[in-house]
């Protein structure tokens, strides 16, 4: 039976084996995370459509910045997965895999701090633009003189990818506004 | 449903009721507990719950002839499985059956080939990457739970052909397979 290779070396759980055990952990949890980043996203963005439609704009703003603020969490962890998927497993890799680990942790606490201040983190400017965009396009939609828009309409406007403008101003996010970045260059 | 071939007493009302005449009933059940295994092999069905709607399991209601099992009867074929091996309670209230149509030391087997097919000996894998991982997709692994995952390990480990363990606190639990 197994017993008898009990003392096999080669059957050891080592140092090498709990970090890479880690390094999976993190980036299950960081594609996790992702998933649901994505869901906010896409839901923010149907709520600020909804929101405009009925003229709330104060609402809106708030559901635009928070969906740019899950726009940058979500850039953030596509960049740590991306990382953590790149690292050769090897034994000269250990330490790069504890220091990459120990990033990803250190990541998650930062979220959660930047959830829990204001809107620091978020282009005020970009995101008065992406309100405006909105308001121009519902304007668009009732020149064309379509019915009034339903529920159900809006959500499915929401569905198509937003206009390159948009694309634009999230991408021209200042450095300084996003949360500091531990990645190695 | 329609390519697993139903045997012929599936379209017999009597089946759909126990049956008073206790050796009748035993053969009744045995048929029963055949049809299940091989239906739930057939389907890759891991786990019969007595509260499953008869659309999640539809075995138990034959609506060609308009019968189906009672709880009481169902329950009692369940009983059945995990008497005879075939199944385990999961949980003291024993509503939900882990069914066996693959014997955990056959699941430790099968895992076993999947991790040498995948060149995974000597290496580690998450849990949640055997329970749901790329690499398991559409293997044998695919949809297997958790507590059956389990199980087949630890038998693992008793041959010496795996070793389960824990890294951090908040780390998912690891396994190395060996050759």
């Amino acid at each position: 039976m197994g017993n008898i290779f009990g003392g096999d070396k080669k059957r050891e759980i080592t140092d090498v084996d709990r970090a890479i055990l880690s390094l999976k952990t993190q980036r299950r949890k960081l594609d996790d995370q992702r998933k649901r980043t994505d869901t906010l996203i896409e839901r923010e963005a149907v709520v600020a459509r909804t929101l405009v439609a009925q003229g709330k704009r104060d609402r809106a703003l708030l559901a635009l910045r928070k969906k740019r603020l899950h726009g940058q969490q979500l850039e953030f962890l596509d960049k740590l997965v991306l990382n953590v998927e790149e690292t050769d497993v090897s034994l000269e890799d250990v330490e790069q895999l504890m220091s990459d680990t120990a990033e990803a942790k250190e990541y998650e606490t930062r979220v959660q701090s930047m959830f829990g201040e204001s809107w620091t983190g978020v282009d005020e400017e970009a995101a008065h633009a992406e309100l405006a965009e909105m308001e121009a396009q519902l304007l668009d939609e009732e020149v064309l003189d379509l019915p009034s828009v339903p529920q159900t309409k809006v959500a499915d406007a929401a569905a198509v990818p937003g206009p390159p403008a948009q694309v634009e101003a999230l991408a021209a996010t200042p450095r300084e506004d996003r949360p500091e970045e531990p990645l190695p260059a | 449903m329609a390519d697993f071939p139903m045997p012929v007493f599936y379209s017999y009302p009597p089946y759909f009721t126990l049956q008073p005449v206790k050796e009748t009933q035993r053969k009744q059940r045995e048929s029963w507990k055949d049809l299940i295994l091989s239906y739930c092999c057939h389907h890759r069905i891991f786990i019969v719950s007595l509260d499953a709607a008869a659309d999640e399991f539809p075995l138990f209601e034959n609506k060609a002839i308009q019968r189906k099992l009672s709880l009481e009867a169902r329950s009692l074929l369940l009983e059945d499985l995990a008497a005879s091996g075939r199944g385990r309670w999961l949980g003291p209230d024993r509503r939900r059956l882990l069914v066996l149509w693959r014997g955990v030391g056959e699941w430790a087997d099968v895992i076993h080939a999947w991790a040498r097919g995948n060149g995974l000996e000597d290496s580690v894998v998450s849990l949640e990457e055997l329970l749901g991982g790329e690499d398991v997709r559409g293997s044998e692994l695919a949809g297997m739970p958790r507590e059956l995952l389990s199980a087949a390990l630890r038998t693992l480990e008793e041959r010496g052909k795996a070793r389960v363990f824990r890294g951090d606190a908040n780390d998912d639990t690891g396994v190395k397979f060996f050759a």
